[in-house]
């Protein structure tokens, strides 16, 4: 690590120096923003994090009450809650400003009782999670960060009035000076409101403040382990030998099992996206990044190939096709490069003859989808710069115009493991097909650079050419002259990214679990404050998916005692199993009792095994076919939607977590 | 006469892994890297000497075609000649140059620019294989292309490149020769 550091601290250095003299004008938004403030900004913002009813509330005129703001952010860790407090009060500023009533707030009313001495991140929370014993390289610098340490204040941290990329400074707030400020003095770094009442079965092991907690160099906090939860872990290899400048990365087993982003049903997924906006936002808010929407152009096709967004190739190839996750065109352009030019000299460097591509591109156009274009005389340059025009021409790019920048941007957290973090939760943020499209090109991508020997495409090489293409450089040469130093700061900066992320693909498309168990967590709050509180819920109605995850009342029979779970299997003869979980069983082990009833004795370890020559195994009177190879175990309702199990996930641990879930064994196509 | 100490400026194009770079670092006495590093945008400067004056010359070497291509259209502003490349066993390059790299410049610079055609590797050259362009074709291309002149190099022998940027410095001496004739012609009226 220390290598890959001091070798990119002179980019560093020079990337800052050219950023800062680039762009004055970023600056001055950044400070003039409060001054007229319109509040579009975090209106959106809220929204996008599932918010919409606090939103409407502020517009309609109403302030939020101690409790309300309580409310919404009882199940976020206090540096979340902080980002959307800040959001909430810029907006209210602004609602406020706007109808120029001077109407007595609430908070005018009841001032904060507690005074706020300047600890609004290092109270009692942080405490916890310093005593937790696992001080990381990371939690040090951010506690810095944290601390308000700033040398310059801004001139705008007085009456609640922050930008989007404000952070909070540290100031002690005098008592008589009443203010919303006050408000969002979250003294803990865990969940605020405890749960009243045990959840059936055990409930969940309070999250501490999640900063690094994906990151850890060693997993050493022994208490969570003893709770039956493992942080995901990353363990930093040593510096590979291929030049590449990168640490390897290895994910560390999750007792709970490794969830990869196909895993965990739509629903799920956006609730996932909701967590890791509000994530995002806190850690470039720590860092203080700013990043804009590009704007999106506005007329747009929606037929044909080349030039059209994702989603359309992917609505109509699912007519053909219900189970494709990414357009089959941009499928079948990479699965011929894979199949036939590997090892092609500077493939996806070379240009390729304009002439044929543009030939070739017509053939595509207008006799794809009927099946009458023959890959066998196609060059291997011709489809390499095929693929690249497809991707330089999607309308809505591939990292999409809301988060295009942000990718950019994370270039600038000097963390490495944060920048991976941050990829990652932009990851979770892409839409579903262009999250996939963006998997399917790395792993080919990975492919190229692994076959370097002979294509000469290293991991710097392959970085270097397709940033431009993922980035979509704009090209304003008309306003100047010579050659823009930040345009190829930005192209250093660009290719690092890419690397990045074909590097760490895998470990990037996996969910961090402190996510997953926010998760679980804020779906039992919602289900237990359901019966409790109508007014809290309807005042969080669009988040409601309790609905969801309501479980079947449960019979009580003979069979249901502490330990032992009903597996389902209705691809199977079979109606449901009782197994008796023992501490060290896994998912993968009752995938095989399922397996060995139906005849086959194959014991199966884990994903790992997957490989193996398997053929279909056949049940039963209806001869229901198993591909062995796609059988999961899956973890339905409780509190989750539907997640498929990793085969190594330690059944006991996840019993305890979801006590109230079904288990069902169903064949998967993504895993 | 000419103000010898203004360095001359050219710029590299072509189509990529032709071995724009590998001339460049040729020239200013440095070997070729041994692996295949993808070019972003480099500038090179080594010295030639004509007709016995001792001359700069400063050489862009921007990536090729269609990644990064607003980097590259910044240069096209900023030198004296244009060197474009091409790969003697790699008909695709030589047909790019007709079809792209010709257009390009035109579009940017007009169609009085300096254009030097250079045809690299000529050591891979192979007569029998049907990819492989020769010497013909290229002085024909150089004719209708109406440029000022047609090399063969290979960084194998280093008088070939010396050779190619010794043109460049005639050339470019030439033009700032008739730019000065010019403005003599129009200031004595």
């Amino acid at each position: 690590m220390a290598v890959s550091r001091s070798s990119l601290e002179d980019y560093w250095t020079e990337f800052h120096d050219i950023e800062s003299t680039k762009d004055p004008d970023e600056e001055e938004e950044e400070d003039e923003l409060p001054k007229t403030p319109d509040g579009e900004q975090e209106a959106r913002w809220l929204k996008e994090v599932g918010l919409d009813a606090v939103v409407n509330r502020i517009k309609d005129g109403h302030g939020l009450t101690d409790d309300e703001m309580e409310a919404v952010t009882a199940t976020l860790t206090s540096s979340q809650a902080a980002v959307v407090k800040r959001r909430v009060d810029t907006l209210s500023t602004t609602m406020r400003k706007r109808q120029k009533q001077n109407k007595t707030d609430v908070r005018d009313i009841f001032p904060s009782q507690e005074t706020v001495n300047g600890s609004f991140y290092g109270s009692p929370g942080s405490f916890h999670r310093l005593s937790g014993g696992s001080i990381g390289e990371g939690q040090t610098t951010h506690d810095h960060v944290r601390h308000g340490s700033k040398p310059k204040e801004r001139s705008f941290m007085k009456r609640g009035g922050y930008s989007m990329s404000g952070r909070r400074t540290d100031e002690a707030v005098s008592p008589d000076q009443t203010g919303i400020e006050m408000l969002s003095v979250h003294p803990k770094g865990t969940y605020h409101r405890p749960v009243g009442s045990r959840l059936s079965g055990g409930s969940l092991p309070s999250i501490s403040d999640h900063e690094d907690i994906m990151f850890e160099l060693k997993p050493d906090d022994s208490t969570h382990q003893s709770r039956g939860q493992q942080r995901l872990v990353y363990h930093q290899g040593s510096q590979q030998k291929t030049g590449d400048n990168l640490p390897n990365f290895t994910l560390v087993h999750d007792k709970l099992g490794v969830t990869q982003m196909s895993d965990l049903s739509a629903s799920d997924m956006s609730q996932i996206r909701s967590l890791a906006l509000l994530e995002l936002t806190s850690m470039f808010d720590n860092h203080n990044i700013t990043y804009r929407h590009r704007k999106a152009k506005k007329r747009v096709k929606d037929h044909g190939l080349f030039g059209v967004p994702l989603q359309a190739l992917l609505e109509n190839d699912r007519k053909i096709d219900s189970r494709v996750t990414t357009p089959i065109i941009f499928h079948d352009i990479i699965q011929f490069i894979e199949g036939h030019c590997l090892e092609t000299e500077g493939i996806l460097r070379v240009p390729g003859s304009t002439g044929r591509i543009k030939q070739l591109r017509g053939e595509l156009e207008d006799r794809f989808y009927s099946g009458a274009i023959s890959w066998a005389e196609v060059l291997p340059h011709d489809a390499a710069a095929l693929l690249k025009q497809f991707l330089r021409e999607l309308p809505v790019p591939l990292l999409t115009y809301e988060y295009i920048e942000a990718f950019a941007q994370v270039e600038s957290i000097k963390e490495k493991k944060l920048q991976l973090q941050a990829l990652c939760l932009l990851i979770l943020l892409l839409p579903p097909v262009h999250r996939n499209t963006l998997q399917i090109l790395l792993r080919f991508l990975q492919k190229v650079v692994s076959k370097c020997h002979a294509n000469k495409m290293s991991l710097a090489n392959v970085s270097m050419i397709m940033a431009p293409n993922l980035f979509l450089v704009s090209s304003n040469h008309s306003k100047f002259k010579g050659i823009q130093e930040g345009e190829i700061s930005m192209a250093a900066g660009t290719s690092n990214i890419v690397r990045m992320l074909i590097k760490y693909l895998d470990i990037l498309w996996t969910v961090p679990s402190f996510l997953v168990h926010q998760m679980r967590r804020q779906n039992e709050i919602a289900q237990q404050r359901k019966g409790r509180d109508k007014s809290i819920m309807k005042f969080l109605a669009k988040k409601d998916k309790s609905e969801l995850y309501k479980k079947p009342p449960i019979v009580h029979e003979g069979d249901f005692e502490e330990g032992v779970i009903r597996v389902h299997a209705p691809n199977l003869t079979k109606s449901s199993t009782a197994i008796r979980l023992d501490n060290r069983m896994t998912a993968g082990h009752i995938v095989d009792r399922f397996r060995n009833s139906c005849g086959a004795l194959n014991p199966a370890n884990g994903r790992g095994d997957n490989k193996r020559t398997l053929q279909g195994i056949y049940c039963d009177p209806d001869k229901v076919s198993f591909a062995e190879e796609h059988t999961y175990l899956y973890e339905t309702g409780g509190n989750i939607c539907e997640r498929c199990l990793d085969h190594k996930t330690n059944m006991m641990a996840l019993y305890h977590v979801n006590p109230n879930a079904e288990w069902v064994i169903k064949t998967s196509n993504h895993r | 006469m000419v103000n010898a100490s203004k360095p001359v400026s050219c710029t590299l194009v072509g189509d990529g892994m032709v071995g724009k770079t590998s001339i460049a670092l040729s020239f200013i006495g440095k070997q070729a890297e041994e692996n295949y590093v993808a070019t972003v945008f480099e500038n090179y400067a080594g010295g030639t000497s004509v007709a016995g004056e001792q001359y700069t010359v400063s050489i862009y070497d921007p990536a090729g075609k269609h990644d990064y291509a607003s980097m590259r259209v910044c240069t096209y502003t900023d030198c004296e000649v244009i060197l474009m490349c091409y790969n003697v066993s790699d008909r695709d390059s030589f047909d790019s140059i007709a079809s792209f790299w010709l257009p390009e410049v035109r579009k940017f610079r007009g169609t009085k620019s300096t254009v030097i055609l250079v045809a690299t590797q000529t050591d891979t050259r192979n007569p029998d294989s049907d990819s492989s362009v020769s010497t013909e074709e290229g002085e024909k291309l150089a004719r209708e292309i109406n440029a000022g002149g047609y090399m063969e190099t290979t960084t194998q022998n280093y008088d070939s490149v010396k050779t190619v940027f010794e043109k460049v410095v005639t050339c470019a001496l030439k033009c700032r020769k008739k730019k000065k004739t010019l403005f003599k012609k129009i200031s004595r009226r």
